[in-house]
């Protein structure tokens, strides 16, 4: 296994954890919508090394979060595999040192992200509310994952570049 | 930008996306118990969940403390009264108790069924936005088995949904996968309650037909409950949708225990029916 793999798996296992418990612990002083640190992890993954890395990581790292949240096997991992994967489409037509592109990107993806999960459990029958009580949620966790996207985004772009001299 | 895309690797994208759906249906619905990968995951972290809860505590525990200084020596002055004034209260209750055992035992009624509170500690709670659960910190080394019910000090916050050695996973009222029966008590009009992950600290109310409840009637736990004792507090009626004759249709319900604010609460162990025979 190369370092890329470890630090990668690691990252997201700490990332779950963060968000079960410094980012929930939030909810003390009102913050009750938790950011997803993985979605911003598989999203600039594709930023950074194209549709099929923004994939596979989106898959594995969506797997291992389902696998955390104990609830429905497979649906992070659908939806973090294509916004990873559709992030990456882009990653030949952008200036990679531009931190405003993984912002943007990840108020996009998470909108689909969360919209796609609306729609999947919909479809298996979870009792959600009406389409447009999630929107204004959907938009605090959207500005919130852009908020923290180029932090964690300049982190890998460095991991990447270490990654590439080693 | 999409030329990559050669008929191989669409059918890898399709294979992938098919394979997940059918672990999605696998998965679907109330699991008897977790996966091994799952079970093993969070045996894994749970020591770093440990860590980052005691971190997050002591850290948000600093700032309140700071922030609520001034408003804590005032607290602390109403709460020595208040102190004071229990104190008389409880030694008339104790009166009352003596005087309500000696008049049970005269009535020959059975005592209130004794349930055995298990004691436990939040240590996290759910990483995605779409499920409210959470872990705690005792497993079936303590006594916590599936399903046991969940309360804090206002009332019922959920139950136990899944079972490892030294932790459990609590599903909360509000996840939109609950569903438990309730009965309305001013009117006794039985309900069902849903979770609703969309408006936290709220639960769907869907009436069985004839219900007669309205706003700020409070819900509580039905004796037929296979996860509750009869009469615990689940909530509020926050309001409600009119149907034909002005029966109401469903409804919002507000939960009497604010999960996000609670950190420690109570497993209902099993019901010792031996003890609890007159």
């Amino acid at each position: 296994m190369n370092l890329r793999v470890i630090a990668i798996t690691l990252v997201v296992i700490f990332s779950l954890v963060l968000q079960a418990t410094i980012f929930a612990e939030l909810a003390h002083v009102g913050l009750t919508i938790v950011p997803d640190l993985v979605l911003i992890i598989a999203v600039s993954y594709g930023l950074l090394k194209g549709p099929w890395y923004g994939g596979i990581v989106g898959l594995t790292a969506g797997l291992l979060s389902d696998l955390y949240a104990g609830g429905l096997i497979g649906v992070g991992a659908l939806n973090k595999m294509l916004s990873g994967f559709l992030a990456g489409l882009l990653e030949k037509t952008i200036f990679k040192d531009n931190l405003l592109i993984p912002a943007i990107s990840l108020l996009v993806a998470t909108v689909f992200h969360e919209f796609l999960f609306f729609l999947i459990g919909g479809a298996l029958g979870w009792h959600f509310g009406a389409i447009l009580s999630i929107i204004p949620r959907i938009f605090v966790l959207a500005l919130y994952n852009a908020a923290l996207a180029p932090l964690i985004y300049q982190q890998f772009h460095k991991l990447e570049i270490r990654c590439t001299n080693a | 930008m999409l030329q990559f895309l050669t008929s191989k690797k669409l059918l890898l994208i399709a294979a992938v996306i098919l394979l997940l759906t059918w672990i999605v249906f696998l998965t679907v619905g109330n699991r008897d118990s977790e996966t091994t990968a799952e079970s093993f995951l969070k045996s894994v972290v749970t020591p770093v969940e440990r860590l980052f809860n005691s971190l997050s505590d002591s850290l948000y525990g600093t700032i309140q403390t700071i922030s609520q200084l001034h408003r804590l020596t005032t607290d602390n002055r109403r709460l020595r009264e208040e102190i004071d004034r229990i104190t008389i209260e409880n030694q008339t209750l104790r009166g009352y108790q003596l005087e309500n055992i000696h008049l049970r035992k005269a009535l020959a009624l059975s005592r209130r069924l004794p349930y055995s509170y298990i004691a436990a500690e939040v240590i996290a709670r759910s990483p995605s936005n779409w499920y409210s659960r959470l872990q705690i910190n005792i497993g079936s080394a303590d006594g916590v088995q599936k399903s046991m019910g969940v309360v804090a000090a206002g009332g019922v916050i959920g139950r136990i949904l899944a079972v490892r050695g030294r932790t459990s996973d609590v599903l909360l009222l509000t996840d939109t996968t609950s569903k438990i029966a309730g009965i309305v008590q001013r009117t006794g009009s039985p309900v069902i309650i849903l979770g609703d992950s969309e408006h936290f600290g709220y639960c769907e109310i869907q009436p069985l037909p004839d219900a007669k409840f309205r706003p700020g009637d409070t819900v509580v736990t039905w004796e037929s409950s296979s996860y509750f004792p009869a009469g615990l507090t689940i909530g509020k009626v926050y309001r409600t949708k009119r149907g034909q004759g002005g029966l109401p249709q469903g409804g919002q319900l507000k939960t009497a225990v604010n999960p996000n604010q609670t950190d420690v609460l109570f497993v209902i162990g099993k019901t010792d029916v031996k003890a609890a025979a007159p």
